[in-house]
């Protein structure tokens, strides 16, 4: 299928069985649940605040509601990113590639998924270095004052552990060798 | 080199990677960070990076990629769908190619709570095309009429590709989503005189099946009364200005959520799996725009966007015709990729060559009319051979119905969508009727 690259990847997502084995995958997939929780959590709060602030109640909105959708949205997502690498799910055109033999395109596959690993790595250490800049200017969200630098920190994180699973689903594909 | 030889360049590289199966995303991101290293330096790029994956996600607008993505998955395991077909079924399933009818009107329905053709056309593959062919319908006329259904889904707002297209663009989505409205809805008529055409010309592709029992359809409404309701609120919210769409997203998602707890269609197992499938379709997405974010950052700096838009202004060709060959484009280019990520690959060159055009509106409605144009033609590109997403996942779901079947049951629709393209190309204030008057 020209939409992604991914042997297991289902458009509705319900992935078969075989695509949570490993480590790596199952850990990801609790990562990303627990982002696909805190997107949940969002939605509660701006419910919360459109109720509060609707002409029924007529009080003030959940206050910093704004600043708590952002940092959550950005967290969430770095915590969705390992699940669709390790589900194989990100958009590949393999139009032009569908006459290289499996082997071919499983080598290929596992070296952009070493690239992707490296992004990843760089991605990571250079949020890391964001958060150390926030945490050493001190800046805070502008209603709630919240410091900015835990909420870096926790996205530098996720994007590491999206280096490691990139770098698993690279030599699994690897050793694979088109044959799976 | 030039800037814009190295900006022409980079598109090129970046395009040859895609060809070689590196992600879209990857792509667009190990090509824009060498050009934005040669242009500007190391120190420059490393400076940026140490913001700019944070604060592209940690925005309000893009929040509700994820929740719109979450509600549909809510929806869809709700068996939403089979109660809308049922309904529509039961309304209109005893005429002449009624059951391709109910399929359109509950997609339709769907579409306003589901913002994705490829899910949408997985629900309704598997809900009601057992059905059709129960009834006898002709196999390539079934799938093809349920690829369409999904394209339905695309054009009714609430939209994912037109919300990244918003991003991308930075256009307002819900204005975006009140342009969307009447070509979508254009889109179901259209597709409904097909339908009555195809099966008057061959009557033997749809036989007629017996009127549903009285009653059955009052039953089935009161059993998707609340998702009819959320839709008002949602798209009503939206549209009146009452919600922003991150707004209107959260109080769909926290509705379909609680209609299917108390209706006792959503389980812990099914919440799972919308977590997961929110993750999966949203990581795809944000990959693509993480990726695009640090591209247009090093197009922008080699200047090929502002040059090439100067360009194709200063060579005076007829606006129209420049905006046929972008769409002529798309749909070439829609043949052979994948939608969204086609999108955001041209985006940052053609918006500018359109938005430089004197199309005699403003620039604001220049944006939404294109982005609707490039809506239509995504959805062209997602049933039409040889690619055709939607006819993809139908055809995995109908196994035992050659995939040229379904291509041949879609080609009307695909002459009906040129129509309709036509039509709105040329007259930019149907799209723009519903904005100019909500305004």
């Amino acid at each position: 299928m020209p939409l992604t690259g991914g042997d297991d990847a289902s458009p509705t997502g319900g992935a078969p069985a075989e695509a949570e084995h490993g480590a790596p995958a199952r850990i990801a997939g609790a990562v990303a649940i627990g982002g696909g929780l805190l997107s949940l959590a969002i939605a509660l709060v701006v419910v919360v605040s459109v109720t509060l602030r609707s002409p029924l109640v007529g009080a003030a909105g959940v206050p910093g509601d704004f600043e708590l959708v952002q940092m959550a949205t950005a967290v969430s997502i770095f915590a969705f990113l390992p699940l669709t690498q390790a589900r194989r799910a990100n958009i590949v055109v393999d139009t032009f590639t569908l006459r290289l033999s499996a082997r071919v395109r499983a080598r290929i596959d596992a070296f952009w998924d070493v690239v992707y690993a490296a992004v990843a790595a760089l991605i990571a250490t250079s949020l890391i270095g964001g958060a150390r800049d926030a945490s050493a200017s001190g800046t805070n969200t502008m209603v709630l004052a919240l410091p900015i630098s835990p909420a870096i920190a926790a996205c530098a994180m996720l994007a590491a552990f999206l280096a490691a699973v990139a770098a698993w689903t690279g030599l699994r594909v690897w050793r694979a060798g088109g044959a799976a | 080199m030039s800037g814009v030889g190295l900006g022409l360049l980079g598109f090129t590289a970046m395009l040859l990677l895609v060809a070689l199966r590196a992600p879209v995303g990857l792509s667009m991101f190990v090509v824009g960070a060498l050009g934005y290293v040669h242009l500007s330096g190391l120190s420059p790029f490393l400076a940026t990076m140490k913001t700019t994956p944070y604060f592209q996600f940690a925005n309000y607008t893009i929040s509700v990629v994820p929740l719109f993505i979450l509600m549909g998955a809510f929806a869809e395991r709700s068996g939403l769908a089979t109660d809308l077909f049922s309904a529509a079924r039961a309304l209109v399933g005893h005429l002449r190619g009624g059951l391709a009818m109910a399929v359109l009107g509950a997609c339709t329905i769907f579409g306003a709570i589901c913002g994705s053709s490829v899910a949408t056309t997985a629900t309704f593959g598997r809900a009601a095309l057992p059905e059709l062919r129960r009834y006898g319908y002709d196999p390539g006329f079934a799938t093809g009429t349920i690829a369409i259904g999904g394209v339905v889904d695309l054009l009714i707002p609430p939209s994912i590709i037109l919300v990244v297209y918003a991003i991308a663009t930075e256009q307002n989505i819900a204005k975006l989503f009140q342009a969307a409205l009447i070509p979508g809805l254009m889109a179901v008529a259209f597709y409904a005189i097909v339908i009555a055409i195809v099966v008057r010309r061959d009557p033997t592709l749809a036989p007629v099946q017996p009127r549903a029992a009285r009653g059955e359809f009052a039953r089935l409404l009161l059993r998707v009364w609340p998702f009819l309701v959320t839709i008002i609120v949602v798209i009503g919210g939206i549209y009146g200005g009452i919600f922003t769409p991150t707004e209107a997203a959260a109080v769909g998602t926290v509705a379909m959520l609680l209609v299917g707890l108390l209706q006792r269609s959503l389980g812990l197992t099914q919440i799972r799996e919308s977590l997961v499938q929110t993750a999966e379709t949203s990581g795809m997405i944000f990959v693509i725009l993480l990726g695009s974010e640090v591209f247009n950052s090093f197009l922008a700096l080699s200047g090929l966007p502002a040059q090439g838009a100067e360009l194709v202004t200063s060579l005076g060709l007829p606006p129209y015709a420049v905006v046929a060959c972008l769409l002529a484009f798309y749909v070439l280019l829609g043949a052979v990729m994948d939608e969204l990520a086609m999108i955001l690959l041209t985006l940052p060159v053609f918006f500018p060559i359109v938005s430089a055009l004197d199309l005699g509106l403003t620039p604001d409605e220049v944006g939404l009319w294109f982005g609707i144009l490039v809506l239509v033609v995504v959805g062209i590109g997602l049933t039409a051979p040889p690619i055709g997403l939607n006819v993809f996942v139908v055809s995995a779901i109908a196994k035992d119905v050659p995939i040229s079947a379904t291509y041949r049951g879609v080609l009307p629709f695909i002459a009906a969508d040129l129509v309709r393209l036509a039509l709105l190309v040329l007259f930019p204030g149907v799209t723009l009727f519903l904005v100019r008057l909500l305004a």
